[in-house]
């Protein structure tokens, strides 16, 4: 698994100046962005812009065709299950097989820029989607399916899929070895089991919408995006993070953004040396029980996730109880939390994007033998990957510039709501300060973790 | 260990950390405060 370490930056030792410079640096840039947002944003601009303008009706035609979805989603069933059974049957290696890379790589870090560029395209790509409508709607044809047997119920909300996509970050962040070909076969295996369970209970469109992990996870982040999607289902066109202007009342939000945001945090932390020096007494003080040293290792990475996820969560809150003490107003959470789906964007480019360069391209390698056997399916088996390409100077001032404007979107976010919900624009400059503490708070935590790894 | 060590021991980094939300305390309820009067002056101006 030496592949999974090549996100990190290599540690970076001779910045021009003193890494606290940026840290310092960066909070002061969200402060004087924060004054200029009080003097320049006086009104909502977001919330009516959110409708955006319809997309050519021949287009929009074609890109809701009944046929266009059954071959995407027929296409997107072929590759799950290719991969799934690579991952079962090829060769139990990562280096060789494609599975983890595709999965780690290809599906979650580039699936996340690409629902940000295009809009929700993963509704239309997520093969649990696409199998759970292809055997209802056979089913129905034949008589044998008459509907979902239960109705979703409302305080169920976004729970399920904060759960589910908890529990594949527990896979990729505390598993001893994640990315075991054999290993994730059995964790897709368990997924797809729970999910399309779901899906047959409350029926596929309920399930997708609020209760599947990934499909959560992709919808919320294509709120950023300039393309989106009105409640009558028209495609449009509309200014970049105006979808993030909603009032989304679902349960289980500030747990789902929590897990988004949480996890990335944890997976930048247990890269620091004060994690890994503690793994590492850890391992060595059970050098001579190997099996209770990985079950320890694997509940400090467990705990480690846990407290990140309850630490921003809560961090979130109490600046939302700030809030709502200054405006005397409450409750304010629902009107805030998609301030914070921008940083957990940035998080990912910020600590994955080198990931994404360097195991993508030995992804174009392993492309052609999928399975590990020997094969040269597209002639690119022979490629050799370039792995200097980027300086660990380079990677530092993408994550820095990353986190800073993610950061400074979220507070022109928060800002924006406030401005619409209380009259008064001081009161809305005022209820703004704790979101203020927390983003400079997340700023300078996000630039330290991924300073020390 | 080094971190703490940095920051002057447990009593620096208690200090430090502690002076932090003292001073976000402080401004905190002067906001609150002026707040408080903002509503009341607009409770005042409605009709």
């Amino acid at each position: 698994m030496s592949w999974i370490l090549a996100h990190g930056i290599g540690g970076i030792r001779d910045l021009p100046v003193p890494r606290e410079y940026f840290y310092y640096g960066a909070a002061i840039v969200l402060v004087i962005s924060f004054v200029a947002l009080a003097f320049l944003w006086r009104k909502p601009v977001l919330e009516r812009r959110r409708d955006g303008r319809p997309l050519p009706a021949g287009l929009q035609r074609f890109l809701l065709s009944i046929p266009l979805a059954v071959v995407v989603g027929a296409l997107s069933v072929a590759a799950f299950v290719f991969l799934w059974l690579g991952a079962l049957l090829g060769k139990n290696d990562s280096g060789v097989n494609f599975t983890p890379t595709f999965v780690y790589v290809y599906f979650w870090i580039f699936m996340p820029i690409l629902v940000v560029l295009l809009g929700n395209v993963w509704s239309v790509l997520s093969p649990w989607r696409a199998a759970a409508r292809g055997l209802g709607w056979t089913l129905g044809r034949l008589g044998l399916w008459h509907g979902a047997p239960f109705e979703y119920p409302q305080w169920l909300g976004r729970w399920p899929a904060a759960v589910l996509l908890l529990s594949f970050v527990t896979m990729e962040l505390t598993y001893t070895n994640p990315s075991d070909p054999h290993a994730l076969a059995l964790a897709i295996a368990i997924y797809s089991a729970v999910t399309w369970a779901g899906a047959i209970a409350y029926g596929s469109q309920a399930w997708f919408e609020n209760g599947d992990g990934f499909s959560v996870d992709f919808a919320l982040l294509s709120r950023i995006s300039w393309f989106g999607r009105r409640d009558d289902g028209t495609l449009v066109t509309r200014t970049p993070f105006s979808g993030l202007s909603v009032t989304d009342w679902t349960p289980g939000m500030i747990a789902m953004v929590a897990v988004m945001l949480g996890s990335t945090f944890f997976d930048g932390f247990s890269r620091t040396s004060i994690w890994q020096n503690r793994y590492y007494n850890v391992q060595v003080d059970l050098i001579d029980r190997p099996s209770l040293a990985d079950l320890v290792g694997q509940l400090m990475n467990l705990g480690g996730l846990l407290v990140c996820v309850v630490f921003v969560g809560l961090a979130f809150r109490l600046a939302v109880a700030g809030t709502e003490s200054i405006a005397d107003r409450r409750p304010l959470s629902q009107e805030f939390i998609d301030s914070l789906i921008p940083i957990a964007f940035v998080y990912i480019i910020a600590h994955y994007f080198s990931l994404l360069l360097y195991q993508g391209e030995v992804g174009v390698k392993l492309l052609s033998d999928p399975w590990g056997r020997g094969w040269d399916l597209f002639g690119t088996h022979g490629f050799q990957p370039n792995f200097t390409f980027l300086t660990p100077h380079m990677i530092w001032y993408v994550q820095v510039g990353a986190l800073v404007i993610g950061h400074i979107v979220g507070l022109a976010v928060a800002h924006d709501r406030a401005v619409g919900l209380f009259h008064s624009p001081r009161m809305a400059l005022w209820t703004q300060y704790p979101m203020l503490v927390l983003m400079v708070l997340f700023t300078v935590g996000g630039l330290w973790v991924l300073s020390q790894g | 260990m080094s971190l703490v060590l940095a920051h002057g021991g447990i009593p620096g980094l208690i200090g430090e950390t502690g002076s932090v939300f003292i001073a976000l305390a402080v401004f905190g309820y002067f906001i609150r405060r002026s707040a408080k009067k903002e509503r009341e002056r607009e409770d005042d101006q409605k009709p």
